[in-house]
């Protein structure tokens, strides 16, 4: 039996295979010592945080269900007179606005105007990369106010908020939703850029701050304040496809940390150049460039020359294909990325 | 194949008793359920925000809120994974609310998180007390959907069918995100027990 891949390992860990999955598996696991010490060390890392687990005393829980009575026996909703009040206010507001007449038109306009809910693509690389599951936002479930649904970021972080979000699907913001490609910090609207992904022309613009930190991401001068550490790419190697191409994923990984940082190091010391598809120029972002500086510190190189896709990257070494995956996102454009050092 | 053994919603009497009370208002029978879940909302709340304050504020928040929502509770539900899915998302809209680290998380500019393959652990030889902390910091830094699945799976033991019920999506989203959220808390624990490089690596 071939190795199984990762989920249904862990399906086998958790108990959720039929038996006779189970048993093929029990037995595989038996001759594999790989599979098995993946197993293993899975099982061990997860029963350690588990039983380090310590209830807090049981006066502690005492406080907090008296506390909950005691807002609970606190009546809810909003005093009669101050509904009354708010009636009155409301009936002279809506008085001015009927007198205005055009006003109410424009506000009208206005809410029409408004851009639905934009799909951040932050969410989606993630989201994306590691197979395909269905985007139904995160917690999305019809019906459920009372339930406590998790409420909409400002920012549209979760996926699939309602029916007026453009973008409900693993497909992705479409052109014809007037998607664009964000390539640079001087975009038009102002946007921080994307990486990889096509941004929705009306998605929000980003807080000055959060841009400012994006910008120092491997493109800082040297000495400068960046995120620490900087992000960098963790590599591994899966399998070899039947194509005989050999497979392998790729992480750029750093803290998210707004408050660790340190001096970064110098820019980089190489251009890109990229072409997307119909050899269309398209500008590199800085989040490719610190993806280029992370394969240079992990390689000890840089490839020349590769292709970027919604798989990965391909680069050819000693005439054997190899893809790198790391990218998986559907929406992302094709491209060639030519890296010049100097 | 697999096959997802969605356990049968087995009528607990004196369960379903206290619901159905409690849906009418009777606040007495609504404490016997909080008593009865208390500890597991706490648990839940705590592994998600990480820290014991947010935690007590979350559950206390989760109780109230499913009080106030008890008359529309379907009974078609079954009551823990009602009570699961409030903590949870009142844990992450409070998370939101109280920090900006959620929208850092998402940011463009880490798009490649991530592995289709699990790095080797058997090199990392931590003590359980070590190896539990290095958990707890990397599943703090999951996303809100991939780190509910791991907390109701790992540390709860849901089963999947469970946990599709109480996030209200697919038994292969959940599948897929667990299987996720594990590949990266083995990443992390790697790279800060410092094991990265027993990692297999591209030779040239």
């Amino acid at each position: 039996m071939a190795c199984p891949d990762g989920m249904k390992l862990m399906a086998y860990l958790d108990g959720e295979l039929e038996v006779s999955e189970r048993e093929s598996l029990r037995l595989h696991l038996l001759e594999c010592p790989g599979c098995s010490r993946l197993m293993e060390s899975q099982r061990r890392l997860e029963a350690a945080w588990r039983d380090s687990w310590r209830d807090p005393p049981d006066s502690r829980f005492k406080a907090m269900r008296e506390s909950v009575d005691r807002r609970l026996r606190k009546p809810r909703g909003i005093p009669g007179w101050l509904i009354g009040a708010a009636a009155g206010a409301g009936a002279v507001f809506l008085g001015v606005r009927v007198f205005l007449g055009p006003g109410r038109g424009r506000l009208e306009d206005r809410i029409h105007a408004e851009p639905p809910v934009p799909a951040v693509a932050g969410e989606r690389p993630e989201e994306a990369f590691f197979g395909g599951a269905p985007a139904d936002g995160p917690y999305a479930e019809p019906s459920s106010a009372a339930m406590g649904t998790a409420e909409p970021e400002e920012a549209g972080v979760s996926a699939g908020l309602g029916p007026s979000s453009p973008v409900t699907d693993g497909a992705g913001a479409s052109e014809a939703e007037g998607a664009k490609i964000v390539s640079g910090p001087d975009s038009p609207d102002g946007s921080s850029p994307g990486l990889l992904y096509h941004r929705p022309s009306h998605a929000p613009a980003l807080e000055p701050e959060e841009a400012e930190e994006t910008l120092l991401l491997g493109q800082a001068a040297d000495g400068e304040m960046g995120v620490s550490p900087a992000p960098r790419a963790v590599m591994a190697v899966q399998d070899a496809e039947p194509s005989g191409a050999l497979c392998e994923a790729v992480a750029v990984t750093g803290t998210l940390s707004r408050e660790n940082r340190e001096p970064v190091r110098a820019a980089p010391s190489f251009t890109l150049s990229c072409t997307g598809p119909g050899g269309a120029e398209v500008r590199p972002w800085e989040g490719l460039t610190s993806f280029v500086q992370g394969l240079l510190d992990s390689l000890g190189r840089t490839p020349s020359e590769f292709r970027l896709d919604s798989l990965g990257y391909t680069v050819e070494q000693d005439g054997v294909p190899r893809t790198y995956l790391g990218v998986d996102d559907p929406a992302m454009v094709p491209m060639t990325v030519r890296v010049t050092a100097f | 194949m697999i096959l997802f053994l969605v356990p049968p919603a087995v009528p607990d009497d004196e369960e379903t008793r206290l619901v159905r009370l409690a849906s009418g208002g009777d606040r007495e029978a609504y404490g016997r359920l909080v008593e009865k879940y208390q500890k597991r909302v706490f648990r839940v709340a705590r592994r998600l925000c990480g820290s014991d304050d947010d935690a007590w504020d979350i559950t206390q928040e989760s109780f109230i809120r499913a009080m106030n929502a008890m008359e529309n509770f379907d009974p078609g539900f079954r009551f823990f994974t009602w009570i699961y899915r409030i903590v949870t998302n009142t844990a992450i809209n409070f998370y939101r609310r109280n920090s900006r680290r959620a929208e850092v998380e998402y940011r463009d500019d880490y798009g490649y998180q991530g592995l289709t393959v699990t790095p080797d652990l058997a090199a990392v030889n931590a003590e359980a007390g070590e190896l539990a902390r290095a958990v707890g910091r990397a599943v703090e830094s999951l996303s809100d959907p991939l780190k509910s699945v791991f907390v109701l799976r790992v540390d709860q033991e849901l089963s999947y069918g469970e946990i599709a019920e109480t996030l209200g999506i697919a038994v292969g989203t959940v599948m897929s995100r667990l299987n996720r959220a594990r590949n990266r808390v083995r990443i992390l624990v790697a790279r800060e027990l410092g094991r990265e490089g027993s990692w297999p690596v591209p030779t040239e």
